[in-house]
């Protein structure tokens, strides 16, 4: 798989109807075990649920932040340990210092084969390749590691190898590998060759190869956790075994591997506990051997690198991967290099190389579902932004994307090709879409028309508080708010800032709109363009500063997000710009978080007629970053009396993924189709989200695929039931 | 539990129903002799021509069960009977561990797996577990180096996340729980 490039790699793969299908009931079926297994563990103080996860997840990531401080210590007194209780330690120089290691103990132990339990180490430095050049048969006996094995792939997913296969790919390759006809369907009879076929080689073989899950220093103990009872016969049957593992594996006391037992196998397979968990201290008796390997290969580097150290907690989990929404289209050997899902983007620079991780983190959308369920809370999109980040530094932007950013960061060339699109457009304007002819990859999606009159003209500088007296007795009464409209919807969606300005009036907020504003930055972040980035948050930042507004709110969620949270992160080497993204954060609202917790609107304030189904998709970063999700529902429902239909997967992205969905259009493609199917399903004609990227990008999509379901912004639903509204007395 | 009989009583509850989701069945037992009729049983219902236990499990193995025979022998034995040294409610899991490889074979190879232990050895949670096992792993003559939970028998989801049971371990655990007085 390594051989093959990326582009070669994700043409294929997008064409691949099965390996989607296959993702698809994987990622579905895993997020609802995970949940449930999360669900129904009470932690000590009563709280179970995502709160016991967020508690627990929280310990083991400050358990492994202190031995990742304190490194040299931890394994200092892990070796002590293990080699008082007669093991061996043995720190290998780089990688190919490891594999001759453990070829030199196959030879030494006159064995031809080597039996092996799930180790990513080993296919990080390519074990099986090099001792199969010499002479030495490397013999996978995890189920899903043997099956890649015997078609020559690598694991696809950190836990389970080998899920981007049907049963029927497996009985084709069992078939073929040992000459004797194979169910393509009963899985059973799949699993029972393998069982035989396996025990053969335990038998035969005298060195043994696991990696370890956690190494408890107190004692130099690891600890294994399997499920098919495949580690207990490596462990136990040859006379040699040798423990492959990195640095960041070791932990200093049985109560954080218990706290680590507690989130890896519901995080990595949605269990209580795996069938096995084995605590192994020495050698259990004369003549044997338990060998240490462990394996440094970029772990310094990433230890020493502020923006990446974070990454060293990861404890395997895979769970970045199975909730990924681009994974589940590409799959793991596009999505990754030999590490998968978020954190392969994240290590493969330090482990393979910056270029090995250059076309995987192309296709990640942003969306922050990875940290959601990360069991040691690792930052993994600001991290893969960063990876973004280096990879243009090194090899620079494409040229269409430079063009585009060229123009993106001139507001009065940016507004004039707008204006030229919308007046030359015209003629093939139908119903807010351009019906241009698309090339092949983009026929899925209908773009939109960018209107004559911008937002910002249609709003004027100043807004005054509504006249019939204000909708609530909030904290928006007698304020002013700047209104910030984004560079997309201001000639592209108009229509929803102007229902947000209209809502902030109608709650007795006096508007301001500052007429020098264009774009937050976000384009340049998602692209990799620090500088860029930079440069329009400097000119964001001076424009609502000068505003001296008491609030900054916008309905455009995803420049919310980037104002709040980006900017410190970009200025974290520029104190003052720093400073003053911190001060200007405190103000800036999303427009639902406003009106519910700042301008309190009442239940019931803007019921109305309704009598479309309804349902509702919160933006991502609206979800997992904003936390507006709750606002907006509460004000569907109760503030508007809407009933809504839940909608399945609601947690999941639509795909648009800001530039992603340019540069990876089928990605895009594979994410909105999963959308609107789980939207056909609730049968709602009607869906609210609340962010101006997406909904063009889903309203294009439902366009383009004959659906008739309407894609409104939450502003809109809002400021349409205004007229029929009654003051507050 | 602190002699707290309903604590007590919730306690097995709990790890009953852990166990079983986890594909483990769990028999009550009041004593060791009922223990012993247990096993015998579940023996005879297999029709296990070869019984295969360690050496602690040899007091509630069948008459003629073979303790620590050699890898051929304790292979694919119907039946292998352990004990356990501690099980843990939350989690529905039994704590086995021996230096003795032979011993461990009997849990790894036997087609079905019963293992014996004591209600007064279950504990809550994985943190009283944690305690012990940092115990038994210190450097020390009484040193266990090797010791793991066994919770249900050996499975996988490996292939269209279909779960099968049996892959390289036992097809089958039974946990028979001794409750005394």
């Amino acid at each position: 798989m390594t051989g093959i490039s990326f582009g070669a790699r994700y043409r294929k793969a997008v064409q691949d109807i099965q390996l989607r299908t296959n993702l698809l009931a994987f990622q579905r079926g895993w997020r609802q075990s995970r949940d449930e297994r999360f669900a129904d563990y009470v932690g000590p103080d009563g709280q179970s649920g995502e709160a016991e996860f967020n508690t627990l997840r929280r310990q083991l990531a400050g358990a492994k932040d202190a031995v990742i401080h304190d490194q040299e210590a931890v394994f200092a007194r892990f070796k002590a340990a293990a080699e008082s209780n007669g093991a061996i330690v043995h720190q290998a120089s780089n990688p190919d210092d490891a594999t001759r290691y453990i070829l030199s103990l196959c030879e030494r132990a006159a064995s031809t084969i080597l039996v092996k339990s799930k180790s990513m180490v080993s296919e990080e430095i390519f074990l099986n390749h090099y001792l199969e050049a010499h002479g030495i048969h490397a013999v996978e006996t995890d189920l899903g590691e043997w099956i890649v094995q015997l078609r020559h792939e690598t694991p696809s997913h950190m836990v389970m190898p080998a899920i981007h296969l049907s049963r029927k790919q497996v009985g084709e390759t069992f078939t073929q590998a040992t000459g004797r006809e194979v169910s393509r369907e009963d899985v059973g009879e799949q699993v029972g060759l393998a069982r035989t076929e396996l025990r053969k080689d335990f038998l035969a073989a005298h060195v043994g190869m696991t990696g370890a899950n956690a190494l408890v220093a107190e004692t130099g103990t690891a600890m294994i956790i399997t499920n098919e009872g495949n580690e207990a016969m490596v462990t136990t049957l040859p006379d040699v075994h040798v423990v492959l593992v990195g640095y960041e594996k070791l932990v200093a006391t049985f109560d954080d591997a218990m706290t680590q037992l507690r989130l890896l196998p519901r995080s990595a397979t949605g269990q209580h506990i795996t069938s096995y968990v084995t605590f192994i201290s020495g050698p259990d008796r004369a003549g044997r051997e338990l060998h240490y390997v462990f394996v440094d290969n970029g772990r310094s580097a990433m230890r020493q690198d502020p923006d990446f150290v974070d990454a060293l907690r990861c404890i395997r989990c895979a769970a970045c991967a199975s909730v990924c929404p681009p994974y589940q289209v590409v799959g793991g050997h596009v999505f990754g290099h030999i590490y998968s899902g978020a954190i392969g983007l994240v290590n493969t620079p330090f482990h393979h190389g910056l270029d090995f991780a250059a076309g995987p983190q192309s296709l990640c959308v942003s969306c922050n579902a990875c940290q959601t369920v990360c069991p040691v809370d690792i930052p993994l999109p600001r991290q893969i932004l960063e990876v973004r980040r280096r990879v243009v530094e090194a090899s620079g932007l494409s040229a269409t994307k430079r063009a585009i950013l060229f123009v993106w960061a001139r507001p009065r060339l940016f507004r004039a090709l707008a204006r030229a699109v919308a007046v030359l457009g015209r003629p093939v304007t139908r119903n807010g879409f351009l019906r241009l002819p698309m090339p092949a990859r983009q026929r899925w999606r209908t773009p939109p028309a960018p209107s004559v009159r911008l937002a910002r003209a249609r709003l004027g500088t100043v807004v005054e508080p509504a006249a019939t007296g204000p909708l609530a007795n909030g904290g928006a009464s007698g304020k002013t708010v700047a209104y910030f409209i984004q560079c997309l919807t201001d000639p592209l969606a108009p229509e929803q800032a102007e229902s947000a300005v209209k809502l902030l009036s109608a709650c007795g907020a006096r508007v301001v709109i500052p007429q020098a504003q264009h774009c937050c930055g976000l384009p340049f972040v998602d692209s990799g363009d620090a500088r860029g980035a930079r440069q329009l948050a400097r000119q964001t930042i001076e424009m609502l500063e000068s505003t001296t507004a008491d609030y900054i709110v916008s309905a455009a969620n995803s420049c919310v997000a980037a104002i709040a949270e980006d900017y410190p992160h970009l200025f974290q080497d520029e104190p003052s710009w720093k400073a003053r993204a911190e001060r200007l954060r405190g103000r800036v609202f999303d427009l639902a978080t406003f009106l519910d917790t700042v301008a309190r609107l009442p239940a019931g304030a803007l019921t109305g007629p309704s009598n479309e189904v309804v349902t509702y998709h919160p933006f991502c970063q609206s979800l997992n970053v904003l936390h507006a999700d709750q606002a907006a529902r509460r004000l569907l429902t109760e503030v508007c009396g809407i009933e809504l239909r839940e909608l399945p997967e609601a947690n999941v992205c639509c795909g648009f993924g800001g530039s992603t969905s340019f540069d990876a259009p089928d990605v895009a493609r594979g994410i909105v189709e999963r959308k609107l199917s789980s939207i056909d399903g609730t049968g709602a004609r009607l869906l609210v989200t609340d962010n101006p990227g997406c909904i063009l990008h889903l309203r294009g999509a439902a366009h383009a695929s004959g659906r008739r379901v309407q894609v409104r912004h939450l502003a809109e639903i809002l400021a349409s039931r205004l007229a029929a509204r009654a003051p507050v007395t | 539990m602190h002699g707290d009989l309903t604590g007590a009583r919730a306690l097995i509850e709990r790890f009953r129903q852990r166990a079983s989701q986890a594909g483990a069945t769990v028999e009550s037992v009041p004593d060791a002799a009922a223990a012993i009729n247990t096993v015998g049983a579940m023996a005879r219902r297999l029709e296990a021509a070869r019984v295969t236990s360690t050496p602690e499990g040899a007091e509630f193995a069948p008459p003629g069960a073979l303790v620590g025979g050699s890898l051929a022998d304790v292979a694919d034995a119907e039946l292998g009977v352990s004990v356990g040294r501690l099980a843990v409610a939350e989690t529905g899991s039994v704590l086995l561990g021996s230096n003795d490889p032979q011993a461990r074979m009997v849990g790894m190879l036997a087609r079905t797996h019963v293992v014996v232990v004591n209600a007064a050895a279950l504990v809550p949670s994985l943190d009283d577990a944690a305690a012990t096992i940092r115990s038994l792993a210190r450097s020390g003559p009484d040193q266990l180096r090797y010791m793991g939970f066994v919770t249900g028998p050996s499975r996988t989801a490996d292939i269209e996340r279909v779960l099968t049971i049996g892959v390289q371990g036992p097809r089958a655990l039974h946990v028979v729980l001794i409750e005394g007085n």
